[in-house]
């Protein structure tokens, strides 16, 4: 099991706020789904736990140890991050593109070892991507690039997945295909898992817990049925909806929304 | 294993293409009479004189010179994440050509390695101020920023040869071509590449993993920085080199990746291999064509094979990209 905590975390670049006091404690082992409006800082927040871009003030701590301390490889062994924007510049076969995952791993002059390939295999079977391991990535479509992408993040072996908008782009179908996949690793590994998701339907079903962020700060962050109230919803998104409970799984879902006040590019008309 | 293949299949074409430049130029020689002279022992007529004093070192300036263009603008490309990037369009090769201009007008009885060291020098300021001023981010900017300062560097060293006189014993260094290089001249250079090759064939993984982007390679825990500063020097001393033996060589750096590339895929094991082994025999044909045409500038010859080359390039690429 392995802690992430946030603590103070500010982030200023060129003059603008862009995370605001952001204190977080991430459930190990949990789904964790963060969401919010465009440009609120979401990528920003999952990039500064994997060390991307480094907090102006405040520290990330990864089982108590600040990340800022780490070696970065060290780091890439313990948080995973797939991005939003993971597109290619140069094709690649799909298996050699998830063995990258292993870099980490590697030591001068030494390839990938046995257990490199067990794990890379492995990986690849979980999301079903083994059944085109052998094509380029040019060729696939894109909820089997999103399978294989995914791959290369199991395969780097870290405690912490953190998974910014794994949906976006797919269609319906393979959207709940990818969070299946996310779940159901989730179950059988233990992997703390962090998402950014943009569907409030699909984030009340998926996770374990919600961050609900705006401007930079967190609103809210607890369970599904916590933070899905018409004063987040109308505060945030400027959205008020019908909350209601599905019959079957007990789980609150939202089953229509409207604009709270009519808008035109976010100015109330 | 297609790999195998294409290693067997490159050595083939730097073989021939060696021997096809021994034998042809300015006068045309028999394959057995090259043969003859490189082979060990024996006394050399005239025409043997002319195959081992001129036309080996010319031919050997070229393999080398092409081939350290070649493998500089590949390693060029991938770290500066810029597929247009090659030693002549960043500039290296003008701020290299600057600093031995400027470094003879110094000290007219310039060693060679002491050019060598100018021209590195040269090369690696101008490399450094446009990856600074650039901040390796976006490509337009690298191009623009390479693009200005070689016209600027490549004024004031016109002015410079044109008010000292240095015209003729200068002027090959704007055309580029191999002619006039001494063997002793290539025994300095020849280690130095290769030591530098071998570097890059060190950290051939880490180049690898710089074709993902500056944002995976961190998340992959790669130490970014450090790699970037060793591999752009190393390929900025092979360019450097390659302009104090042939001067500027254009297109060259930038044409052969590319081929490779698209032929072999990107990991750098392999590409800084076949990279180099093709550029150097394409340049050694180059230079060959270059003397049977009446010295032709070879740039010349390198834009006349190269244009169809690129536009096929262009036109093809954006599929061949994921
Ligand atoms: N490199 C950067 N330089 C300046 N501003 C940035 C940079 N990256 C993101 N931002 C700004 O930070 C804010 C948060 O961005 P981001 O984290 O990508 O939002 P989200 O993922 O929630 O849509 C936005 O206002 C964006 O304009
Ligand atoms: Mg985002």
């Amino acid at each position: 099991m392995t802690s992430v905590t946030i603590e103070n975390m500010d982030l200023t670049i060129d003059k603008k706020d862009i995370l605001k006091n952001i204190n977080l404690e991430l459930m190990s082992g949990k789904i964790t789904t963060i969401i919010g409006p465009n440009g609120c800082g979401k990528s920003t927040l999952l990039k500064t736990v994997s060390n991307i871009i480094q907090a102006g003030e405040g520290s990330v701590y990864i089982n108590d140890l600040d990340i800022r301390r780490m070696k970065s490889k060290a780091l890439a062994k313990k948080v995973a991050i797939l991005s939003q924007k993971n597109r290619l510049q140069y094709d690649l076969k799909v298996r050699d593109l998830v063995s990258f995952s292993r870099y980490p791993y590697l030591r001068r002059f030494q390839g990938l070892t046995a257990d490199d390939h067990k794990i890379i295999d492995w990986a690849l079977r979980e999301t079903g991507a083994d059944e085109f391991s052998g094509r380029m990535m040019s060729e696939l479509s894109g909820g089997q690039a999103q399978r294989v992408w995914i791959s290369l993040l199991l395969a780097q072996g870290s405690d912490v997945l953190l998974l910014d908008e794994p949906t976006t782009y797919l269609d319906i179908h393979h959207q709940l295909e990818t969070l299946n996949i996310i779940r159901d690793l989730n179950k059988k590994t233990r992997q703390t898992v962090v998402m950014v998701l943009h569907d409030i339907n699909q984030a009340l079903k998926y996770s374990d817990e919600i961050v609900v962020m705006n401007r930079g700060e967190i609103v809210r962050c607890g369970t599904p049925a916590d933070v899905l109230t018409n004063d987040i919803l109308n505060e945030v998104f400027n959205i008020n909806g019908r909350i209601t409970t599905d019959p079957v799984t007990g789980k609150p879902v939202l089953s229509d929304y409207e604009l709270f006040c009519r808008t035109v590019n976010g100015r109330a008309l | 294993m297609k790999d195998g293949w294409l290693v067997l299949l490159l050595c083939i074409f730097v073989g021939v293409s060696f021997f096809a430049a021994m034998m042809f130029g300015v006068e045309n020689y028999s394959l057995g009479k090259v043969v003859d002279t490189l082979s060990p022992g024996g006394e050399l007529d005239r025409a043997g004189g002319i195959l081992y004093e001129i036309r080996l070192p010319r031919v050997v300036a070229a393999f080398l010179a092409g081939l350290m263009i070649s493998i500089s603008g590949l390693i060029m490309q991938t770290v500066t994440h810029n597929d247009l990037s090659e030693p002549s369009i960043l500039g290296v090769n003008a701020g290299a050509n600057f600093a031995i201009v400027a470094a003879t007008l110094v000290l007219p009885v310039l060693s060679f390695a002491a050019m060598l060291t100018a021209g590195f020098l040269g090369g690696l300021v101008v490399g450094v101020i446009i990856l600074f001023v650039t901040r390796f981010r976006s490509p337009i900017h690298l191009i623009l920023a390479g693009a200005g300062i070689s016209l600027f560097l490549y004024a004031v060293t016109d002015f410079l040869v044109i008010t000292n006189n240095l015209g003729q014993y200068l002027a090959f260094f704007t055309s580029g071509g191999a002619a006039g290089v001494s063997l002793g001249q290539l025994g300095v250079i020849a280690p130095v590449a290769a030591v530098v090759i071998v570097i890059l064939y060190v950290l051939s993984k880490e180049l690898d993993v710089f074709l993902f982007g500056e944002e995976m390679a961190a998340s992959l825990g790669q130490n970014q920085r450090m790699y970037q500063v060793i591999t752009l020097v190393c390929a900025v001393l092979l360019a450097s080199m390659s302009v104090a033996i042939v001067g500027n060589v254009v297109f060259l750096g930038l044409l052969v990746p590319h081929i490779v590339k698209m032929i072999a895929g990107y990991m750098h094991r392999w590409t800084i291999l076949y990279t180099g082994l093709f550029g150097g025999a394409l340049f050694m044909l180059s230079d060959m064509a270059a003397r049977m045409l009446n010295e032709t500038p070879v740039n010349a010859i390198i834009a006349m094979i190269g244009l169809p080359f690129f536009i096929y390039i262009i036109r093809t690429r954006g599929r061949k990209y994921a």
